[in-house]
């Protein structure tokens, strides 16, 4: 289970709204590369995971993610507070406005609804951890992106933070990936499931897969 | 770790949101590398830190985890400002 902390993993205090930024974010809340893929992504894979370790390690950094999208969310509701009509029109946050108003709906700059098409949980884990890896790498590249189109510091500091930790989740999941591969046959890594070697045991009636 | 002069919200929320990170960070690393005698010793260090500080700030400016919230004849959990309003962090400094 979860239990809520009363602060953001990293503070958002933004002075000045801006509702063409707040639409080239929200990508990062419900679009293809975002943190709602990201959190729902590891907390729906660790349940096929067979080592104890790597599971709990998607569990903590599928966590994280959680504090990550409630702080894009933040950004996005700060950056969209009290906006007046004509300020509304004139962005073109027009095309969000009469769907959500100013509510925070999981949705891609281009207006694409969140989709859990976004991730996979393929129920293998090396598999998995490919996708996780490339996941942490296409956010990152998306951050990137962002930094390259706000300079507004109050916006730039929160994403320079979240970029940072894609960096580092990508480096855990390639060591995660490495510990699994050491515990496998090095003569066929990309040829089996290692779920399946293993089995499930986590059922006491379970009879693995042989 | 012994506050010498009752800090402000935000000196607190600093400190608590730093060593937290410290340890979300360290967490992760420990997950790929359990025997790190530095690391470990660094997490219990932050975790000290942070408890010291969750205390004072509970005690000072109320709760940061619902588990924590002390005895009183007026529930005030859910009373703003949240943390995701720019409101959480006016007044800073």
């Amino acid at each position: 289970m979860w239990a809520y902390e009363k602060r953001l993993q990293y503070p958002v205090s933004i002075k000045k709204t801006d509702p063409k930024a707040a639409m080239i974010i929200i990508s990062q809340y419900g679009g293809p590369d975002g943190e709602m893929a990201a959190s729902m992504r590891y907390l729906s894979q660790k349940f096929a995971f067979t080592d104890p370790r790597i599971a709990g390690l998607l569990n903590d950094i599928g966590t994280e993610e959680l504090a990550h999208l409630e702080m894009i969310g933040s950004i996005v509701h700060q950056l969209t507070c009290n906006l007046k009509p004509e300020e509304i029109k004139a962005s073109g946050f027009d095309k969000y406005y009469v769907d959500h108003t100013l509510g925070i709906w999981p949705q891609a700059a281009g207006g694409i609804p969140f989709n859990a098409c976004e991730f996979q949980s393929k129920g293998d884990p090396i598999t998995d951890l490919f996708e996780d890896m490339a996941a942490e790498q296409k956010a990152r590249t998306t951050y990137d992106n962002i930094l390259r189109m706000i300079k507004d510091p109050d916006i730039v500091e929160p994403i320079k933070f979240l970029r940072a930790r894609e960096i580092v989740h990508f480096q855990r999941f390639g060591e995660a990936l490495r510990m699994l591969q050491d515990s496998l046959n090095f003569n066929n890594f990309y040829e089996i499931n290692p779920s399946f070697v293993f089995g499930c045991q986590d059922t006491p009636n379970c009879s693995g897969n042989k | 770790m012994m506050m010498q002069r009752c800090l402000s919200r935000y000196e607190l929320l600093d400190i608590i949101n730093k060593s937290s990170f410290a340890m979300d960070d360290t967490r992760l690393f420990l997950d790929t590398h359990p025997d790190s005698r530095e690391a470990l010793m660094f997490f219990s260090k932050m975790q000290d830190k942070r408890k010291a500080a969750i205390r004072e700030y509970t005690e000072q400016y109320g709760p940061i985890c619902s588990y924590d919230v002390a005895p009183s004849d007026m529930w005030k959990w859910n009373m703003g400002p949240w943390p995701w309003q720019s409101s959480y962090m006016e007044g800073r400094n």
